[in-house]
């Protein structure tokens, strides 16, 4: 390249800067765009971690991963039950964290994939911390007496998880001799289960009206014909399944008092 | 200030000076990149016809963004990502190269072989068979070997202008200089 040549390129660089055609971005811009991609970082991240906590609830919550014991279609019955499309935007989320943050030094002088890793660790670890909390039980409560305006829809939609081979419900009736038990779903039918030796259950004094429990066997419109476990929720804001107001309806829990209830009837 | 006081001061003063509103520090800073631009456009787009052009937007991009630029750093590596960025948007507006959005050489950790320094003899042949084979080869071996072996540039500072690790580099100069001897077999 010639020094005329350069020349020439420099002039018409200038005079498009001094006609005003190109100008300098101010200051300003590049504090609000920074501003903007560590704002938007945090949202990811808290939108991430709270999908995470709320898809532990569901799971913890509704003992989804119970099925996991009961072999292919216990298997099969806890893919069928997990919320896909909230497992799909918990993935969207963390790629676009990623892809935000490899603009920095920090993140992108390393191979990616330790960047990617501590995403994960991150936003599972804070997730089932967060789901260990109250604050999803809170929320659903909320949500069912419709004072959650908009997270409301998700929790109502969401909250209740079932799969074919999991039904949640509360006992109304237990009748041993028959190796029965009659419970009342979240959405108010009566349920009857039928167990057999081979149902892994509690110890009877465990069992108690009123207590909730998740079932595991296929279901048949209102009954299920064998029961493969009966797994109780020990504790209202704990492990109890969401949807239920067990105090409401039946009053505190006791245990031998109820089945001595029950048993007497 | 005069044309010729600029013309002896480092790089990152013009950079500063023109983030303080002086065009003519810029015009000195252009005529000392010019011809590196035009020769990393040539090596980088070489199925491209329009590289004065890519050359100039390079430029008007840097003044546009001149602000982001921190003058407490080198000056050189920022203005070749601009290049970088606005050679990529090129390609891939052109649609005449494939570039993967993927790369599983940034993702997985490396460890760059031990390689013997090269010579000066080795770098002038490899650069005359770089020269003669650069569209044979692809275009994320193909900015790497550029970088290094016609703009001098080291691991560090190419690691700095593609915003990837130093290990990456060092493993996709070492593929780059792979492909090119596949290059000489196949044509001998």
């Amino acid at each position: 390249m010639t020094e005329q040549e350069k020349k020439e390129l420099a002039a018409e660089i200038l005079k498009k800067i001094e006609g005003g055609e190109v100008k300098m971005r101010p200051k300003t811009y590049f504090i609000m765009r920074s501003t903007l991609y560590i704002v938007g970082l945090l949202l990811l991240l808290l939108f991430a971690l709270f999908l995470v906590s709320f898809i532990a609830f569901i799971v913890k919550g509704n003992a989804l991963a119970e099925l996991l014991s009961y072999g292919g279609r216990g298997w099969q019955g806890f893919i069928f039950a997990l919320p896909w499309l909230l497992i799909l935007l918990v993935v969207l989320a963390a790629a676009l964290f990623e892809a935000i943050a490899t603009h920095y030094a920090m993140v992108y002088k390393r191979p990616l994939i330790y960047s990617c890793l501590a995403v994960v660790l991150i936003v599972v670890a804070g997730g089932v911390l967060l789901a260990s909390t109250t604050m999803h039980h809170k929320a659903f409560d909320a949500a069912l007496s419709n004072r959650l305006p908009v997270a409301g829809a998700l929790y109502r939609h969401y909250g209740m998880a079932e799969s074919n081979m999991l039904t949640v419900g509360m006992i109304v009736e237990i009748n041993l001799e028959d190796g029965e038990l009659t419970i009342k779903t979240r959405d108010g039918k009566m349920v009857v289960v039928h167990t057999t030796s081979e149902t892994k259950m509690p110890p009877e004094d465990k069992l108690f009206i009123g207590l909730p429990v998740g079932v595991i066997g296929e279901r048949d419109d209102n009954e299920i014909e064998e029961a493969r476990g009966v797994r109780p929720f020990k504790d209202r804001h704990l492990n109890a399944p969401p949807g239920f107001e067990m105090e409401q309806e039946f009053g505190k829990r006791e245990p031998r008092q109820n089945l001595i209830q029950f048993e007497t009837r | 200030m005069g044309s010729l006081y600029w013309q002896e001061q480092p790089d990152e003063a013009l950079a500063k000076a023109t983030q303080e509103g002086d065009a003519s520090a810029f015009a000195v800073l252009v005529r000392r990149y010019e011809a590196k631009m035009l020769r990393y456009a040539n090596k980088f787009l070489p199925r491209h016809e329009d590289r004065q052009d890519a050359v100039q937007d390079v430029f008007l991009k840097a003044y546009q963004n001149m602000k982001s630029y921190d003058p407490s750093r080198p000056f050189s590596p920022w203005l070749y990502r601009v290049a970088h960025n606005t050679f990529i948007t090129l390609l891939k507006k052109s649609g005449r190269e494939e570039l993967s959005s993927f790369d599983s050489d940034t993702f997985f950790a490396a460890t760059i072989a031990d390689e013997h320094e090269e010579t000066v003899r080795e770098r002038k042949e490899i650069r005359e068979i770089l020269d003669k084979s650069m569209d044979k080869i692809d275009a994320k071996y193909r900015e790497v070997l550029v970088l290094h072996y016609f703009e001098d540039k080291s691991y560090e500072e190419i690691a700095e202008i593609l915003q990837m690790p130093v290990a990456t580099v060092g493993v996709r100069l070492s593929r780059g200089r792979k492909m090119l001897k596949e290059v000489i077999m196949n044509q001998a």
